[in-house]
């Protein structure tokens, strides 16, 4: 095994644990939370793959932009469950939903 | 197996521990800061392979940025009484399990075809250069770097027109 393939299998049980944390809990926040853990788990990916090749750095490179990207995608999110809650006056995804006609 | 080898599976196990929390706890606060722990452990892991300036990044902006606005996303969208911490439970079990072990097995597949000793495994000693990455951004990448710059600026705007005064018009 090598440090790519350590990292693989890291990056593959946080995206799963991120993608079993959207399916699985209730809250709008905690579903952005599990996003976050997909996004890293990408990230961690890239980075190991960059490992292996010598001085290169496009894994790291392409991992910043993703940051960035992830920032942004975080703040309008966060923005649009604000005013969602607002309306609804709950934060339970279950309830928003029987609430829409 | 060597310590630096020991240290990195520590972190490793932190950041999945961490993740796992994230999952099951019922305290949605709790379960913010478990995600922090999970950022933390990660930017461990990127240091470890040689991305510094990544994980530095990782650290201000995930922690000190996105994490923060996440903990004040659950402070003002908690609209239970004053006085209660936010819970939240979880549903869709049977469909989660459904989803995540095929997955699990379909994406860990090919490590099982390798072998799973850990004692061959070799950290190089290479890291870029700091300085290697503003050139990578100012020459290369100019266009994915300007790109971004629009994109926060288009991202402010909005998202400080969204979450504005109560007094916008809700439709």
């Amino acid at each position: 095994m090598s440090l790519q393939d350590l990292y693989y299998i890291v990056s593959v049980f946080l995206f799963v644990i991120g993608l079993l944390v959207v399916v699985m809990r209730k809250n709008i926040i905690l579903i952005l939370m599990g996003v976050e853990l997909m996004l890293n788990a990408a990230n961690l990916n890239f980075v190991a793959f960059q490992h292996d090749s010598g001085s290169n750095l496009q894994g790291q490179l392409f991992s910043l932009f993703v940051l960035v990207i992830a920032v942004a995608e975080a703040a309008v999110a966060l923005a649009i469950v604000i005013k969602v809650v607002e309306v609804f006056k709950t934060s339970d995804v279950d309830t928003i939903q029987k609430l829409k006609e | 197996m060597s310590l630096q080898l020991l240290i990195l599976l520590i972190f490793a196990g932190i950041t999945i521990l961490a993740a796992l929390g994230v999952l099951i706890l019922k305290n949605v606060l709790h379960a913010a800061f478990s995600l922090l722990i999970s950022f933390l452990g990660v930017a461990a892991l990127f240091v470890f392979v040689g991305a510094e300036f990544l994980a530095v990044s990782q650290l201000m902006i995930y922690v000190g940025g996105i994490l923060v606005l996440m903990i004040f996303g659950v402070m003002f969208t908690n609209r239970s009484s004053s006085s209660k911490d936010v819970v939240s439970g979880t549903h869709n079990v049977f469909w989660a399990i459904l989803i995540a072990v095929p997955l699990l097995t379909l994406l860990c597949f090919p490590i099982y075809k390798g072998s799973l000793d850990l004692t061959h495994i070799h950290f190089s000693e290479l890291s870029p250069k700091i300085s290697d990455i503003g050139i990578a951004f100012l020459t290369e990448h100019i266009l994915s770097f300007e790109f971004v710059a629009l994109l926060l600026l288009v991202v402010l705007v909005g998202t400080v027109y969204l979450a504005g005064s109560k007094n916008t018009t809700k439709s």
